[in-house]
């Protein structure tokens, strides 16, 4: 009978454990991973910025993980521009050893269109062609 | 043969009008700018986001002010917060971005705009979620080398944008939420 109770009392603590675990992994689970994720899209600058900005296309490429490239127009503190179209943030990369008019290849997460600058803005990137 | 003129003359207007607008010296751009906002509750774990690659743009001419944040761009220290706050309260699929369009009042750019820092006040329109909200607040602004900072604080409520918090976790989100922003704009 008793052994029976330390049985019972044991095996709930150890299910009790394994939820607590489960719930918390849920709850604070880590961001995704960009550079490890698989590409979804691989198009052309030019092409990235013309699916962008037609609104009933462009929800089909927000927040998925797109490869793009271009020649660099401008180079900025944290970013860099690509044929004028498209502005990469980097996760850490150092962008002052990036040359302007050099071809650069990126993979990164397509978070929208700027409408303002018309600008395809894409974050979290690595580059993928050093 | 007159008409071939007027047709030539008019090309000529339109090609100086675009070339006026697309070189004019007085628009100031920042293409990584950040804002905060933050809706925390004490006690309770901090709701609090960083856009940093919000678009500003100012016109000191015209004292016009444009700012654009994609829903997609705020970062949570928590992934499933920041899944939440993209699924349930902004629904960033129908409504990805957020835009400002506003304009310093009483300021003028040529004079009082230096390297000491000057508060103004600023009213427009804030569109998020497919609703719209007149902004009034005041902000700092000043100019250092070649470089306009602004920044400032308002504060907005979810209702304002007719976005519903459950009921769940209605304490653990601030009914008043702050957000700052901290731009630093370029010539262009």
């Amino acid at each position: 009978m008793k052994k029976k109770i330390i049985y019972i009392i044991t095996i709930s603590i150890v299910l009790l454990g394994f939820a607590g675990y489960a719930i918390y992994g849920y709850m604070y689970k880590p961001h995704r991973d960009i550079s490890s994720e698989d590409i979804d899209y691989s198009l052309s600058s030019n092409d990235l910025k013309n699916v962008m900005r037609a609104d009933s296309v462009s929800s089909q490429f927000i927040d998925k993980v797109i490869k793009t490239e271009g020649v660099i127009t401008s180079v900025e503190q944290n970013s860099v521009v690509l044929n004028d179209v498209i502005q990469v943030n980097f996760i850490n990369t150092d962008v002052s050893i990036l040359k302007l008019k050099t071809t650069l290849s990126v993979k990164g997460r397509c978070v929208g269109y700027d409408d303002l600058l018309e600008l395809v803005k894409i974050d979290q990137a690595t580059i993928t062609n050093h | 043969m007159k008409t071939y003129k007027i047709n030539q003359l008019l090309l000529i207007c339109m090609c100086l009008l675009i070339c006026s607008v697309s070189f004019s010296q007085d628009k100031y751009i920042d293409k990584n700018g950040t804002i905060v906002f933050e809706a925390s509750e004490k006690l309770f774990e901090e709701v609090k986001a960083t856009n940093k690659s919000t678009t500003a743009i100012y016109n000191i001419e015209t004292n016009e002010i444009a700012a654009l944040a994609l829903m997609k761009g705020f970062r949570f220290k928590n992934s499933l917060m920041e899944e939440h706050f993209n699924e349930n309260y902004m629904e960033s699929d129908s409504y990805p971005k957020a835009i400002f369009k506003g304009k310093i009042i009483d300021f003028n750019a040529k004079e009082n705009l230096n390297e000491i820092a000057v508060e103004v006040n600023v009213k427009g329109v804030l569109e998020l979620h497919g609703k719209q909200k007149t902004i009034e607040a005041i902000f700092t602004i000043q100019k250092i080398n070649n470089i306009i900072a602004i920044t400032g604080s308002f504060t907005v409520s979810p209702s304002d944008f007719d976005i519903e918090i459950p009921k769940i976790v209605r304490n653990k989100i601030a009914k008043v939420v702050n957000v700052s922003l901290d731009f630093k704009l370029v010539q262009k």
